[in-house]
């Protein structure tokens, strides 16, 4: 390991910082002493998408046969003649085997083509592309909403242990992850958009309104990010507690304390540190759950998000828009977990090598 | 070194009665556990609820009078009436069948799908593990709600299609949760005498490998019965769960919630029974946890 010598001196303190352990990757990358590795292991994490990708698209393509009644009696209603529906199901090319049907439709797929409403008769990616700036922009709000309340409770409640601060945020946290999200809107309704008539609990038509107001905008969102934040936030705010106790419990850290190291130094460089690399992980694995929660409260504040498209064309049977949303609901929890691995390897070596 | 010291702790303890066996120090330390003891009382009141609703209820759940319909809490409807006049008290006693059914089949669907993936994908090498996880992986790629609503959008709501849709979106969690803990199993001494003294695979399974992973399974149960409880609520909420005259929390909530306005406490009710009701086996779910998990149990 030729790069270490020379700042022995400076090794050990950067040896545990997040910082170090990026400076030290990429001075391998620099000296290519690994780059080969961490390129391997990029391109490992690429390859297993592909057969994940594969089974994302066989779910969401089954969707369609498990659904009760012919997609082609929906389209032309029930009394239509034997020869149109004949006719529609070649021209869909229904009439061929399920095996075709599936790689016709893959191919069509991989040019980004999620075929049309049947309802509106629009293309599925644009009727998504048009309400997603909503929809990411309530999930990731309450993202970071969850960790921006998390990680100084979790801090607070291991850093103070057994006081009356970490009993109320641990108890909290538990309430927390017991409340259903959609239960919290409805009771934050009661109070802010009934009780106390502060904030708004519907009204908002489109993303645009950022824009124009963007005040008004924020408005609108506040009860939908808490209400969907709250329980990533408890489970978030637990994670950083146990994490921040197994470090400060170290003997490392007993040793740091004696040298006479200040608290808030070891809290921030050893401790915190430590828990933020699996918050990185949980935090991508849970971008999903909060995906799906953004269904259940686009409904309930009517924000016309990629969720409430959903829930529309379910009740109008529309299957492509189905489809098409749940499939690149799927492809979004692919990528975003694909980057978090390799972020996750960059940090860790112990990772990369499995 | 931690597990030494709990070696020695263990064997200190149990000198001076006979011997204390790993599930009766884990049962010591449940009990010792306020919260979760709490917990388990409600979840013991829930199940007593559920069975015997029929005899508790003052009114009929499903019995409709539009005369009386979103009256206020009172002394013959303690919490008032829903928008068709129905006791509001009765309902949420029943509400808790739907929730405690579902949540009981859902998980075993769940667990007798699941556990077997795990087991096949974890002990039955390389190839079997690449195919299994990447399948499990392809399902878990949705999010859990989406896969869920999706699958009760074709199937059609129903108690039965609700079970089936939760047994299979959870199995999926059992499945990656047993691949985990029997890779790990598989590693260990008595796995490889097991082998080495001519037993069959299927016995090393049974007798070995299951009864050393039965407690993660276990955990992880009480989180996705909980799970299961809210995952039942948000379906019927939306219209995709159960049908509309069984007395179901989310259904409730969902119907409460268009009359916020005009009775503004009604949706506290069914709410709150459900966020009780996971909460309660949250509480549990924690004390069993740190009981079954040696590092924890010294901790506290």
């Amino acid at each position: 390991m030729p790069f270490l010598q020379g700042n022995s001196g400076k090794r050990w303190e950067s040896d545990l910082s997040l910082v170090g352990k990026i400076r030290r990757t990429l001075h391998y990358l620099d000296k290519k002493v690994l780059g080969k590795g961490i390129r391997r292991f990029i391109i490992k994490r690429l390859i297993y998408a592909i057969p994940v990708f594969f089974i994302v698209s066989l779910v969401t393509w089954g969707f369609m046969y498990l659904a009760k009644g012919d997609p082609i009696i929906i389209l032309t209603g029930p009394h239509a003649q034997k020869e149109l529906i004949e006719e529609f199901r070649r021209q869909y090319g229904l009439d061929q085997p399920l095996h075709i049907q599936y790689i016709r439709w893959l191919g069509r797929l991989l040019n980004g083509d999620l075929g049309r409403s049947i309802i509106t008769n629009e293309p599925v990616t644009k009727m998504i592309a048009d309400r997603l700036p909503t929809t990411i922009t309530l999930a990731v709000s309450a993202m970071l909403f969850a960790l921006i309340v998390a990680i100084p409770a979790g801090v607070i409640a291991s850093t103070k242990r057994n006081t009356i601060l970490d009993y109320g945020a641990m108890s909290l946290a538990i309430a927390g992850q017991s409340i259903p999200d959609f239960f919290l809107a409805i009771l934050l309704i009661i109070v802010f958009g009934i009780y106390l008539k502060v904030l708004p609990i519907t009204g908002y038509t489109d993303f645009n309104l950022f824009i124009s107001n963007p005040v008004e905008g924020v408005r609108h969102f506040l009860l939908p990010v808490i209400s969907l934040g709250a329980m990533f936030s408890a489970l978030a705010a637990r994670l950083v507690k146990s994490g921040m106790i197994e470090v400060l419990d170290q003997d490392y850290i007993t040793t740091a304390r004696a040298k006479g190291l200040p608290e808030r130094y070891l809290v921030i460089k050893h401790a915190l540190i430590n828990t933020l690399i699996p918050l990185i992980t949980v935090t991508a694995t849970n971008f999903a759950t909060l995906l799906g929660g953004a269904i259940i409260i686009e409904e309930i504040f009517a924000l016309p998000g990629v969720g409430r498209l959903l829930m529309r064309s379910i009740l109008y049977r529309d299957f492509p828009t189905m489809q098409g949303i749940a499939l690149f609901m799927a492809l979004v929890y692919t990528v975003t977990n694909m980057v978090s691995d390799v972020l996750y390897g960059l940090v860790d070596p112990r990772i990369r090598v499995e | 070194m931690k597990e030494a010291t709990e070696t020695k702790d263990t064997s200190k303890a149990g000198s001076g009665e006979k011997t204390t066996s790993e599930l009766r120090l884990a049962l010591r330390q449940l009990k010792k556990d306020k919260m979760s003891m709490f917990g388990l009382i409600v979840i013991a009141a829930m199940v007593f609820l559920a069975i015997f609703s029929e005899y508790l209820t003052p009114y009929d759940p499903t019995e409709q009078d539009f005369d009386i319909a979103l009256s206020p809490p009172s002394g013959a409807h303690l919490l008032g009436t829903d928008s068709l006049g129905r006791d509001m008290f009765s309902r949420v006693i029943t509400g808790a069948r739907v929730s405690i059914f579902v949540g009981i089949v859902s998980c075993a669907i769940a667990m007798s799908i699941g556990v077997p993936m795990g087991i096949l994908a974890g002990y039955g090498g390389p190839r079997a593990d690449n195919v299994v996880s990447r399948i499990i992986d392809g399902i878990m790629a949705f999010p859990p709600l989406l896969l869920a609503i999706a699958l009760m959008a074709v199937l059609g709501a129903s108690m039965t299609n609700v079970m089936m849709a939760l047994g299979f979106t959870i199995s999926t969690h059992y499945a990656r949760l047993t691949r985990g803990v029997t890779l790990k199993a598989k590693e260990q001494t008595y796995v490889m005498a097991a082998k080495t003294i001519g037993l069959k695979e299927y016995q090393i399974v049974l007798k070995h490998i299951l009864p050393n992973i039965i407690a993660p399974i276990i955990i992880q149960t009480t989180v996705t019965f909980a799970y299961a409880i809210i995952a039942e609520a948000s379906l019927s909420f939306l219209g995709l769960g159960v049908k509309p005259p069984t007395p179901s929390w989310g259904l409730d909530l969902s119907d409460a919630r268009k009359y916020v306005l005009e009775a503004p406490w009604l949706p506290l009710f069914p709410g709150f029974a459900i966020f009780i009701a996971v909460l309660a086996v949250n509480m549990f779910g924690d004390g069993l946890n740190s009981a079954l998990n040696p590092r924890e149990r010294r901790r506290l």
